[in-house]
């Protein structure tokens, strides 16, 4: 048991650097932080896999979701072939993954829920939790997609709606954009009270829920999630191993029972299941194929 | 087991493969142009304030 805590500290350290570095690389502009201006160079027509608001003052690539709004929502289109590729293609390749590891807002909430303030709720799910996790999926379908392709102005530009009234990573950008710039901070109104009000609820129910934005209200990581149990990068349980002890349940800050649905939607794959299991019953990676075909070459058979 | 194995090898790699191909697509018709031009400006929406 000693040997699985110091496994699990020392692949949440791993985690955590590896969460700092992308969040520095996503936004290491930092002449805009100062200036209160953004980047405006060429590497911005292209997607980063988290969501990180392409408004942040030190953000080098461009937001997938506000991207997709971008491009349904311009006169004449309908479908975006190149974002809902880019989406597929590291879904397909690694399902949510990125949102345990590489995404900077689920690394704030990450931060924030380390704060050791207020007692936590991690091992219990919340009233509702099965209604709670749909809401993702429409908030993807009715912000997302439908309201940049429907309402639109006289000019027929949609407008785009997840960005406009509820997404707190934009509202934090906004906040970094308008401490240095006095034009912005001049044309404050009611929807940045309203998206600042999202914001604080985000941020105070991070403290004490682990991850409550990825969790209810992500739309990228509900794509990504469509894709955890096809995606190349999966979890296999290795039934001769598994004893059924639950460990990997109680220590999901999830509450995902690991051993039953391995490649659950809400699963983004951060491994402290991995690290915690104490039979090494969790296979994962491209090593569920490599399995399976050495079980056929060997077979194991119980003493 | 062989046969299952290939199957859910295969499932991923050809979803890759679409993915690409369709993000490919995109590009050609300068669908990342669109993307550009919404990245440079700042997104008064995104911020609150538009």
């Amino acid at each position: 048991m000693a040997l699985a805590s110091k496994r699990l500290k020392t692949h949440d350290k791993r985690r955590s650097l590896v969460q700092l570095l992308t969040a520095i690389i996503s936004n290491a502009y930092i002449i805009g932080f100062i200036e209160g201006k953004i980047f405006q160079g060429g590497t911005k027509s292209f997607c980063v896999p988290g969501l990180n608001c392409y408004a942040c003052p030190g953000a080098l690539g461009a937001c997938p979701i506000g991207s997709l709004q971008a491009v349904l929502g311009s006169r004449g289109k309908s479908f975006s072939f190149y974002i809902i590729g880019y989406l597929a293609a590291v879904g397909a390749a690694s399902g949510r993954f990125i949102c345990g590891w590489a995404c900077p807002f689920g690394y704030l909430q990450d931060l924030l829920y380390k704060i050791p303030l207020l007692k936590k709720i991690k091992k219990r799910r919340l009233p509702g939790e099965k209604y709670l996790e749909k809401f993702r999926y429409v908030l993807l379908v009715v912000f997302v997609i439908l309201m940049p392709l429907y309402v639109v102005d006289f000019l027929g530009q949609g407008s785009p709606a997840f960005c406009a009234y509820i997404c707190p990573s934009g509202t934090l950008s906004g906040l970094l954009l308008m401490i240095p710039n006095e034009g912005l901070r001049a044309s404050l109104g009611f929807l940045f009270a309203w998206k600042n009000l999202i914001l604080a609820f985000v941020v105070i129910s991070s403290v004490i829920i682990y991850r409550p934005f990825c969790r209810y209200m992500c739309p990228l990581g509900a794509v990504y999630g469509l894709f955890n149990p096809v995606a190349l990068y999966r979890f296999k349980i290795d039934e001769q191993k598994c004893t059924k002890c639950k460990i990997c349940q109680v220590t999901c800050k999830l509450d995902i029972p690991v051993y039953i649905t391995p490649n659950s939607s809400a699963c983004i794959r951060c491994g402290d299941c991995i690290a915690a299991c104490p039979h090494g019953a969790i296979i994962h990676g491209i090593d569920i194929f490599k399995t399976q075909e050495s079980e056929q070459i060997e077979p194991s058979y119980p003493l | 087991m062989a046969i299952k194995s290939k199957k859910w090898m295969i499932i991923p790699i050809v979803l890759l493969a679409l993915s690409v191909g369709s993000m490919v697509y995109g590009v050609i018709i300068g669908e990342h142009f669109i993307v550009l031009q919404k990245a440079t400006i700042i997104c008064m929406e995104c911020i609150g304030l538009g």
